[in-house]
């Protein structure tokens, strides 16, 4: 072939790539996101362009905002303005490419895995490594029931004959405490379930996988949508595991992500119902069986019953009785962070960890509930009260229901008048606290179950 | 003569079917050799730009009477003017990087509670270091300019 056509082939080949790597520049992933969130109805439209976020913490930019363009603050106490996105995720910040930026994330989506929050929300310079040890939260998490288990494992083995006595030895994944002294009836280690014995494999694959605890994803099913790790109860999931909030990059018709990118400490009931009041754990089977009165998916069972009363049918098992109380306040205003996360040390079976009880707000015959007084605005009591958005309920001098570990209930407090006034942490709404004493009730003061006040106090269906 | 006029324009535009694809050839690897350099000189414009903060102009000292305290927001400092002279109290949380904003005689961190006295100091919360001071001057349009990058101490005070 003579030089002319030579030219002519090495010259076009060379215009064409020009050509397409020009193309490819000017229609890259980023701009079709953003042309997205702007045909989305609710949100003002932006003008298509690279969107640089330099975080204060850090002072590195970040181009995260410019495929996630539209996505909302994680938490008021975490402004992406303030702590941007990789403190928490990890990945590369100026990458413009999903895969590059995606690249060594901390827990793909989820920073909060147990498996990786030591290198994200629990580094020294956040919820970890601090001098009061009730804010290093993810160690307390770490050891605490709901991600060890060990109960669960303890009581499936003993039962099976797999250990001699009902002593938990086991958790999910190896915990170890070497603080000093341990408070009465914490373990200093519990080990790795292995497969000791045959009920360990069954119980491994028939529970430990399927959502039994925080280590473990949830059943991609309606009503059991929720995350991992801290974002289990912090994340927050409707029942058709739905997104619901402005990034064009989360798929808003896959079930399976949280209503919006937020954290939240003022958890509902409804987030605690992805897990509990779900169905039974049958030990014959070695399995949970689920709730049979609740359709698959679709419109909620009771969609067509009065407001009053549907929470109980939708959210509480078929069986059981429930006090006023359980159905109308939000499981978080009894079941405190201390008792839900751990107070860090590590425990082998519930009522060694748990110690909220009726008479903890409601006293006794012969006793008022034990209170104290606040006396610093930097109290964990008080800081609790902010974080939850409501901070105007306490003052300095207010005095606080105590519990028998000598946690102090921030919304349970005593009014100027000798009465108990608590405040819902989700909704806001103040009740008067009914006490035992002086009252009709005739509790035996040596057993305070909740099923032992269930006997009188439970709410007809 | 008339065949002469008639021939010449068409031996001008004539061009061999060699010359006319070597032509198209270094052409096309002229716009080549154009885009790259076009793309090469986007370097010059980076996707990153690190924006400095500072100088920032805060307009004229007039501005801003005695016993005045300013939050401005291009330059995120909270501009003050006491009977020392003037100041400039940077509005990052040394906690985590929030903004506090100006609460009832605080400066109030909205993230996680720090409370801060209006110079500065710590009151209660997250934050253990008082809030940081700017350098301020006044340049030669008589106007007050503030740099967040240098850093002076707190009570350092620009006398005019």
């Amino acid at each position: 072939m003579s030089k002319p056509w030579w030219i002519f082939i090495a010259g076009a080949t060379v215009l064409l790539a020009v050509g397409a790597i020009v193309w490819r520049e000017n229609h890259r992933p980023w701009q079709a996101w953003q042309e997205r969130y702007n045909l989305q109805p609710n949100v003002t439209p932006i003008a298509i362009g690279i969107k640089t976020l330099v975080p204060t913490r850090t002072g590195q930019p970040e181009l995260c905002l410019t495929c996630h363009v539209g996505i909302e603050d994680i938490s008021p106490s975490h402004p992406a303005t303030a702590v941007g996105c990789v403190i928490c995720h990890g990945g590369d910040p100026l990458a413009l490419d999903a895969g590059r930026a995606h690249g060594n994330m901390h827990g793909g989506g989820n920073p909060s895995d147990l498996s990786v929050a030591m290198a994200s929300c629990g580094t020294t310079d956040c919820h970890g490594g601090n001098a009061d040890p009730e804010q290093n939260h993810v160690t307390r998490v770490l050891h605490s029931m709901p991600a060890t288990y060990a109960g669960g494992i303890a009581n499936v083995r003993y039962t099976f004959g797999a250990q001699a006595s009902p002593a938990a030895q086991f958790a999910v994944h190896a915990v170890e405490d070497t603080s000093k002294p341990l408070p009465p009836r914490a373990l200093t280690s519990l080990a790795t379930l292995g497969t000791l014995h045959p009920i360990d494999a069954q119980l491994q694959q028939n529970c430990l996988t399927g959502g039994c605890h925080l280590w473990s994803p949830a059943k991609s099913e309606p009503y059991y949508y929720r995350s991992t790790g801290c974002a289990t109860c912090h994340y927050l999931f409707d029942d058709e595991g739905l997104y619901r909030g402005n990034d064009p990059t989360i798929p808003h018709d896959q079930p399976g992500h949280g209503i919006v990118h937020r954290l939240t400490t003022a958890i509902p009931f409804t987030q605690c119902n992805h897990c509990h009041n779900r169905g039974t754990y049958s030990l014959k089977q070695m399995a949970f069986l689920p709730r049979e009165d609740l359709p698959p998916a679709g419109p909620p069972l009771s969609a067509q019953m009065p407001a009053e009363g549907r929470r109980l049918v939708e959210y509480y098992q078929p069986v059981g009785d429930f006090t006023k109380c359980e159905i109308e306040l939000n499981c978080i205003d009894c079941h405190t962070a201390q008792e839900v996360m751990g107070d860090g040390h590590i425990y082998g079976a519930k009522p060694d960890a748990y110690y909220v009880q009726c008479q903890t707000c409601h006293g006794t015959l012969t006793s008022a509930p034990a209170v104290e007084t606040i006396r610093d605005a930097n109290e964990t009591a008080m800081r609790q009260a902010r974080i939850d958005g409501h901070a105007d309920f306490l003052s300095v001098g207010d005095q606080v229901v105590q519990t028998a570990r000598g946690e102090l209930l921030w919304s349970v407090k005593q009014t100027a008048l000798g009465q108990f006034v608590q405040i819902d942490k989700v909704t806001g709404t103040t009740y008067k606290v009914p006490l035992v004493l002086g009252s009709r009730c005739a509790q035996d003061g040596s057993d305070q179950s909740a099923k032992y006040c269930h006997q009188c106090h439970y709410v007809t269906r | 003569m008339a065949l002469t006029h008639l021939k010449k324009p068409e031996a001008t535009v004539r061009v061999s079917r060699r010359d006319f694809l070597a032509k198209i050839g270094w052409g096309s690897l002229l716009a080549a050799v154009g885009s790259f350099a076009a793309a090469f000189m986007r370097f010059l414009h980076p996707n990153v730009v690190t924006p400095s903060p500072g100088p920032v102009e805060l307009g004229s000292p007039e501005d801003y009477a005695v016993g005045s305290l300013t939050f401005l927001d291009q330059a995120r400092v909270y501009l003050g003017h006491d009977t020392r002279g003037y100041y400039a109290i940077i509005a990052v949380c040394t906690h985590l990087g929030c903004t506090p904003r100006l609460e009832s005689n605080e400066l109030a961190c909205p993230c996680h509670g720090s409370r801060y006295s209006l110079d500065g100091q710590v009151i209660t919360g997250a934050a253990k270091r008082p809030l940081d001071r700017a350098l301020i001057w006044r340049a030669a349009n008589g106007h007050l300019f503030v740099d967040r990058s240098h850093i002076v101490e707190a009570d350092w005070r620009l006398r005019l």
